[in-house]
């Protein structure tokens, strides 16, 4: 739990977002989330110069189980989507917090409420409790 | 709180993911669903199915009864046998699917029902006996003994170093006692919810985790690896069974689910729900179920709506990736007569499933999707 990445934020809805000084983000699912999921089959992520929303559904994460809404943690004109997790959404669990990235922003500004590494343990402990 | 099976510290300590299950703790999935369904069709898997009802029926008219409550004609069954049959309403909807069985004594019958259908069961069976003045007594079991399962083609050498039991001729669909893992008399059946061969135990509660980690060691060297619900729900589609709550309803006759051959229409057979499906028979069901398959990555998921020729023309009653076949395959239900298209539903025929707004296209086939070589 406690190897989280510690240079970059966490939501509730279990997604993650790295926000560079230049007001670049990079945002992914946590390992937390790719776990509770289960195989994941399908993904769909905003296209390339759509505007996000912190706090707004932006796309869908589905697993053989369930289908879930994605949220961006961050307002920002998306600059990329991750091709790779796209074509093959079960590879996001390989490494869900660098290869595993879904898509960027520019132009971020953060949501409140966002945790830490910290906090966000505490966010599942709580769930898996 | 939910209830537990004695194998529950089990699943977790394998690292299951736990999921509350028609009041039960059950365990999902150990790892991935789509990678515990292939370990079950090309080595074998290891169950716990402990959820499911198991009522004993004593009585000098237990088979009456039983003849009454199911669409199986019970009392035609011999011993050691083990059928189908479905619990229906008078209006012919369908209560619950269940297995009905007849012991090696010709005496003992049990029936095994659905987790979530179990209590309302066994309150209606005994509501039933009380009505027709039968001497049968139905004795839950399912607090008292554990259901472990072993299904895929090394089930057979996983099971027969634990038991004195003739496996090999115990056929598909039959039952037997048996000493077994040490103990004496324990009940073996030869069924499934797979599409695979296998056998059913019913394991005293305080014998099964000894029971469980023996046939974990014996089905090692054959690849055996224990299987979450996730899985058996996809087994069970790939071999086109019924799963309750989605193929089959009380909103559901059992002809329309397909279902026709679990209905025994001997003379003087009595059962519930008999008159309104003979009407059924008679002028032909309004509904029915298919089969499709998609090339869709995402999951045509039950309520979906099913469209041809740009209307809505049925819905999706189950959905999942089939990792036997490489595609999404589910099971829909049509109304019955020409499509909009002008076309008859028939195997081939194309469809669009609207799923959460994308038309996604899909081909009518018919069940099962899966059919083991025997």
């Amino acid at each position: 739990m406690s190897d989280r990445p510690n240079d970059r934020q966490y939501t509730h809805t279990h997604e993650w977002v790295r926000i560079d000084d230049d007001g670049t983000a990079e945002v992914g699912l946590t390992d937390y989330a790719v776990e509770q999921l289960g195989d994941l089959v399908f993904l769909d992520l905003p296209a390339e110069g759509a505007a996000v929303e912190a706090g707004s559904a932006c796309g869908e994460v589905e697993s053989v189980k369930a289908v879930s809404d994605l949220y961006s943690p961050v307002s920002g004109t998306v600059t990329a989507f991750n091709q790779d997790v796209l074509d093959d959404p079960g590879a996001i669990g390989a490494d869900p917090f660098a290869s595993g990235w879904l898509f960027r922003v520019e132009g971020a500004t953060a949501v409140d409420g966002l945790v830490d590494a910290e906090g966000y343990a505490s966010v599942v402990a709580e769930e898996a409790h | 709180m939910d209830r537990t099976t004695p194998l529950s510290h089990m699943h977790e300590t394998a690292g299951a993911r736990m999921v509350p299950f028609a009041g039960w703790s059950m365990p999902i999935q150990y790892r991935s669903i789509l990678e515990e369904a292939l370990v079950v069709r090309s080595a074998v898997g290891l169950f716990d199915l402990t959820h499911m009802g198991r009522f004993r029926f004593e009585g000098e008219d237990a088979a009456a009864l039983l003849d009454r409550v199911t669409t199986h004609q019970a009392s035609a069954m011999a011993p050691g046998r083990v059928r189908y049959g479905l619990l229906c309403q008078e209006d012919g909807g369908v209560r619950d699917d269940v297995l009905v069985y007849r012991e090696a004594d010709g005496e003992t019958w049990w029936l095994v029902v659905n987790a979530s259908n179990a209590d309302a069961d066994a309150a209606w069976i005994r509501e039933q006996a009380g009505a027709s003045g039968f001497d049968a007594s139905l004795v839950d079991e399912t607090g008292a003994l554990a259901m472990i399962a072993l299904q895929g083609p090394r089930s057979t050498e996983t099971l027969a170093p634990h038991t004195d039991c003739a496996l090999d001729a115990l056929g598909y669909y039959m039952c037997d006692r048996a000493d077994a893992f040490g103990l004496e008399n324990m009940f073996v059946s030869r069924t499934g919810y797979t599409g695979e061969d296998g056998f059913e135990i019913f394991v005293p509660w305080a014998d099964a985790p000894r029971v469980w980690e023996a046939l974990i060691e014996s089905g090692r060297p054959h690849g055996l690896e224990p299987i979450g619900l996730g899985a058996r729900d996809t087994l069970r589609l790939e071999a086109g069974m019924p799963l309750y709550g989605h193929e089959l309803g009380t909103d559901i006759n059992p002809i329309e689910a397909g279902q026709g051959w679990a209905l025994r229409w001997a003379d003087g057979h009595d059962f519930i729900g008999r008159a309104a499906l003979e009407g059924v028979r008679a002028t032909g069901p309004e509904k029915s179920l298919w089969g499709f398959t998609s090339e869709t990555r995402r999951v045509p998921r039950q309520g979906t709506p099913v469209e041809e020729g740009g209307q809505v023309v049925g819905e999706v009653a189950s959905g999942s990736p089939s990792p036997t076949l490489g595609l999404s395959i589910g099971t829909c239900f049509l109304q019955n007569g020409s499509l909009p298209s002008g076309a008859a539903a028939a195997p081939g025929h194309d469809i669009e499933l609207d799923i959460r707004g994308e038309k996604t296209p899909a081909t009518l086939c018919t069940l099962p999707f899966y059919k083991r070589e025997k």
